[in-house]
């Protein structure tokens, strides 16, 4: 189920309130909180069987595996070489999973195309959210083997930090140690319901207003191949690209962290405006925050960090960042997103690290978003070979030129949708004036977010208009 | 004392304060919750619909709930179509959101452009070689084995050429006029009379008449002009015929009002009736035995689509029998460009054969052996002669 | 051996079976084309249907682009009416890499067919929305019906 779907908002979402809300426990907290977690962790189930029925079976493992690894560690906790072993065989495990599901067939083609090879490989299709789910079980029994967190010796609290829908198929990546406590105990209140209710209307609009508009321009403009686009309607593709992933992205993980406040729960920040970065350093520490802090804290400290030696440290970071590319898609030009991101923060943190202090801000703000583009292009691509097309026709030496009557068609109808996107991704628009007193901001603001919702649902059902053209001849 | 005194009334602000932004957050949560309660209330109170006039097809109805269809998650995709077909309010949804699109630039609606003037356009048909060159060898073949026919092809240009000017700014499709040139070259060798509809309607001053604002059909002006090039053509003396335009509907929206939800404008349909010479004539509809003695169809101007008033629609093969004095016998293949030509053309040929090879599946042989054909004519518009693959099969059948 | 070490092997051994149940659908079934084609017709009736009737190679080459000789069993049962959309095809494949090729030949049809029928015959049109292609155990079955849910239904238990 998506949250920007009519079953997921007018029928999932009521009856989960319902269910969550009503007091079944009046006098007894404990046993109340038992029933908001058992609701939240079956609605979840539903949340995601809807969406892969098959496939619940593999996370339903996966959550009992883990959680019996959680308390194997805890029992063993004392005995190292034992506990290390557990944990080797829980990541293994854990990897493993993942690797089969999403990397088998990626593999076995490679393994075909470099020795000539025929092996066949079934098609399975991707389970969605086992990368999230992966990573979030992982985390879990590596602190748990640290001794960072405590075991949960409760299967429910456990299920449910797994399976929470909020966050379940797009993240944000929720470490075990952000939540323990909530999962145990959390306010209720209205103010932060009203709270996420704003964060849920903000991540949706962001999504269907946002997203899909300036997304159909790119889809419009890569839709007849790429090889033969001008440089000026390559550009504005890759502009518009670069806007929809972003506030799909982001609006997705505003979503995840409304409902999560609606239920109580608060979740880490996942994107702090990317796009208003002055380097790629600091373009990765306010993009899908969650994910970096993950590869920092499990795999990127762990292997020494920077603390060991200059040489060390570009190893690690080559590491790093060839994972991060793997783990966006099994595919060639995922790796080479990530090592396109790890060579340049090589390069600033040990080669150009004087020189960009130098650059006026204006211009490495510029600089980054220029290169964050460009990496958006290896992303978007179905294969290297288009993403190497569309950069040459970036450059106005492809076959396209550098502009043909459909720039200036797709430069006058965009222009307002790209500037739209494109201020509010700067942050222009949090710099707007606004009422001084309080009150009176938060009432423009809820009036505000209303309207926007109706818009949002007014989109989603139009989306949908797909009328038959009768004598289409 | 005094100190005291201001303390309080801090404290009572910041508690009223807390108070007020509770009161707004309440506020908000019961909108939020009202919202889809409301709307699934709705859509549950709501009796379900069948069909959709104005997308002119079958809404999406309760999915049955079934082991396999929810293992497989039929179920589910079902279920949520259900929901956005039977949407409330879902028509007025609809238009108000392409009202907003147009207001922030949009000049395109599900492949539709808006154009100038209450215009609108469908996106032309890409020029491919191949599939040209492969109805065209066919067209050929067919004059070859055909000598002593008389033949012509006639070909309209459609309004994102003939009002090119109309269209958005910068959406500059590639000539028709030369895709229309490069036709020509392939099929006039082989005998073929090529009907010069560009030439013609160039000639014209004002263009805005030839072509329907919201449908992609040409109109009956522009057809009777058409149909004057073709008499010269076939050496139809016109000297002493009179045809009359009657305007039968000013309600019309087409197929491009239609798919792109753009609902401001209406047209007006004519008819166009030969009086002089005055035929009567006979139209079977065989795949339906059914006959009739008109070629038009009143009742669907009742309906949704009343380019349909033409002919009834468009059949696989229809027979037009008609009292004129005249051996000549005239086999059409066309696409429904032709529905409203065809009235003007029954003074003059004794027998009409209309095949529309979508819907053709019968052989051809069989028919050519049963009349004996004087005439042949190939009657389409470019953007869906380029697009199509039928009239291959309907010409080797 | 402990009782988590216990339950964290049957998480492995259940993780297996599931992904031999995943991938399971390689296998051949031992059903032949006419006992499938029998189970199918005794949920739809096609057979009895006065339209329809069975095809023969030529058709289904004309009308799929696929030679009968190229699979293990192959029988289509359509109508020669314009108007009359529904039909059944039942393929049991020689070799599952056939399978891509098949799909896709089908599914093109079936775009071709509706655009045919979009908004000029809306019952139609939905009919051939709900078409039914499945694939199991070596058979492959399309089919355009009013009743896809039992026909698929009868499908999987047949093979």
């Amino acid at each position: 189920m998506l949250f920007s779907s009519a079953t997921f908002l007018f029928v999932f979402l009521p009856i989960v309130f319902l269910l969550y809300f009503v007091p079944v426990f009046r006098d007894d907290k404990k046993k109340e909180i038992t029933k908001k977690n058992l609701v939240l962790c079956a609605s979840s189930l539903v949340f995601y069987a809807w969406g892969e029925p098959v496939y619940i079976v593999l996370m339903l493992i996966s959550i009992f595996f883990n959680y019996t690894i959680g308390c194997d560690l805890d029992k063993n906790f004392a005995d190292p070489k034992t506990k290390k072993r557990i944990l080797v065989f829980a990541v293994i495990f854990n990897l493993g999973v993942l690797g089969f599901f999403k990397y088998y067939g990626f593999v076995i083609e490679n393994i075909n195309h470099l020795f000539g090879l025929s092996l066949t490989h079934a098609n399975l299709a991707l389970p969605v959210g086992i990368s999230f789910y992966t990573f979030q079980a992982l985390s879990y029994v590596i602190d748990v083997y640290r001794g960072d967190v405590k075991v949960q010796k409760n299967l429910l609290p456990f299920a449910l930090y797994i399976t929470m829908f909020p966050q379940l198929i797009a993240g944000p990546i929720v470490q075990y140690s952000d939540i323990e406590a909530q999962l145990k105990q959390r306010t209720i209140s209205i103010r932060k319901f009203a709270g996420g209710v704003l964060f849920f209307i903000r991540g949706l609009g962001k999504k269907v207003l946002f997203a899909n508009f300036i997304g159909a321009i790119y889809t419009d403009i890569t839709s007849g191949g790429v090889s033969s686009l001008p440089a000026v309607t390559s550009w504005i593709g890759i502009f518009c690209y670069t806007m929809q992933i972003y506030f799909d992205f982001s609006g997705y993980s505003d979503m995840a962290i409304g409902l999560g406040k609606m239920f109580g729960f608060d979740f880490i920040q996942n994107f702090d405006y990317p796009y208003t970065a002055s380097s790629i350093t600091d373009f990765w520490r306010r993009w899908h925050i969650s994910l970096s802090s993950w590869f920092r804290d499990y795999v990127y400290i762990p292997l020494g960090g920077n603390r060991k030696g200059t040489a060390r440290t570009i190893f690690n970071i080559c590491v790093v960042w060839s994972l991060t590319g793997l783990w966006h898609g099994a595919a060639w030009n995922f790796v080479a997103w990530g090592a396109f991101y790890g060579i340049l923060l090589i390069l600033e943190k040990f080669v150009f690290k004087s020189l960009l202090e130098k650059i006026p801000m204006p211009v490495r703000h510029v600089l980054t978003m220029l290169i964050v583009m460009i990496g958006w292009v290896f992303f978007s691509s179905n294969s290297l070979g288009e993403a190497g097309s569309y950069l040459l026709s970036m450059t106005g030496f492809g076959k396209g030129g550098f502009a043909d009557a459909q720039s200036r068609y797709y430069l006058s109808t965009s222009l307002f949708p790209m500037l739209v996107t494109g201020l509010s991704a700067f942050g222009v628009f949090k710099h707007f004036p606004k009422p001084k007193d309080k009150t009176q901001r938060l009432t423009v603001q809820v009036v505000g977010y209303l309207v926007i919702f109706i818009f949002c649902i007014i989109y989603l059902v139009s989306e949908t208009y797909n009328p038959f053209l009768y004598f289409r001849f | 004392m005094k100190e005291n005194n201001f303390k309080k009334s801090k404290i009572t602000k910041r508690v009223e304060h807390r108070k007020k932004v509770t009161a707004i957050g309440l506020s908000l949560s019961c909108a939020f919750i009202s919202i889809i309660v409301l709307v699934a209330f709705l859509i549950l109170l709501i009796p379900d619909k069948q069909m959709s006039e104005k997308e002119n097809r079958v809404l999406a109805q309760k999915p049955v709930l079934t082991l396999s269809s929810i293992t497989s998650g039929k179920f589910m995709k079902d279920f949520e179509s259900y929901l956005t077909d039977q949407f409330p309010l879902r028509d007025r949804i609809i238009s108000f959101k392409t009202f907003v699109d147009r207001s922030v630039g949009k000049k395109e609606e599900n492949g539709v452009y808006i154009g100038k003037n209450g215009f609108l356009f469908e996106e032309q048909t890409e020029y491919d070689k191949d599939n040209v060159e492969k109805i065209t060898s066919a067209v050929v073949n067919f004059a070859k084995e055909n000598k002593k026919l008389k033949k012509a092809f006639l070909l309209s240009p459609n309004s994102s050429y003939v009002l090119g000017d109309l269209m958005p700014k910068g959406y500059e499709p590639e000539s028709q006029k030369q895709q229309l040139e490069r036709i020509k070259e392939l099929v006039e060798p082989s005998g073929i009379s090529w009907v010069d509809c560009v030439k013609v309607f160039d000639a014209q001053e004002d263009k805005t008449g030839l072509f329907y604002r919201t449908d992609h059909h040409w109109t009956t002006k522009a057809a009777y002009l058409a149909f004057k090039e073709l008499a010269g053509t076939f050496g139809i003396s016109l000297k002493n015929a009179k045809f009359k335009l009657y305007s039968v509907s000013d309600s019309f929206q087409g197929t491009l009002a239609s798919s792109s939800g753009v609902g401001s404008s209406t047209d007006e349909i004519q008819i166009c009736i030969a009086q002089k010479p005055a035929v009567s004539y006979v139209v079977s509809y065989e795949s339906s035995n059914k006959k009739t003695a008109t070629l038009f169809d009143k009742d669907k101007l009742n309906q949704k689509n009343q380019y349909e008033v033409f002919l009834g629609g468009n059949y696989d093969k229809v027979i037009i029998s008609t009292s004129a004095d005249t051996d000549d016998t005239l086999l059409l293949f066309k696409d429904s460009y032709a529905n409203c030509m065809i009235p003007m053309l029954t003074p003059f040929f004794a027998k009409i054969v209309v095949i529309d090879p979508r819907y053709f599946s019968d052989s051809l042989d069989g028919i050519m052996k049963e009349y004996n054909f004087t005439h042949v004519l190939f009657l389409y518009n470019l953007n869906t002669f380029l697009a199509d693959t039928s009239l291959v099969d309907a010409l080797e059948s | 051996m402990n009782a988590n070490r216990i339950k964290e092997l049957l998480c492995v051994v259940v993780l297996i079976v599931f992904i031999i149940f995943l991938t399971g659908n390689s296998s051949i079934s031992k059903a032949t084309g006419k006992e499938v084609l029998k189970a199918v017709n005794a949920e739809i009736k096609i057979s009895e249907q006065e339209d329809i009737k069975k095809c023969d190679n030529q058709k289904i080459k004309k009308e799929f682009g696929f030679t009968h000789n190229d699979f293990e069993y192959i029988t289509y049962y359509a109508s020669d009416s314009v108007m009359e959309v529904r039909e059944l095809l039942i393929i049991k494949l020689k070799d599952k890499s056939q399978l891509d090729s098949v799909k896709e030949a089908i599914e093109k049809r079936v775009e071709e067919k509706s655009a045919l029928f979009k908004g000029y015959a809306p019952e139609q049109s939905a009919m051939l929305d709900n078409y039914v292609l499945e694939y199991k155990k070596g058979f492959l079955i399309y089919a355009v019906s009013d009743t896809p849910d039992q026909l698929i239904s009868a499908f999987k238990k047949a093979v």
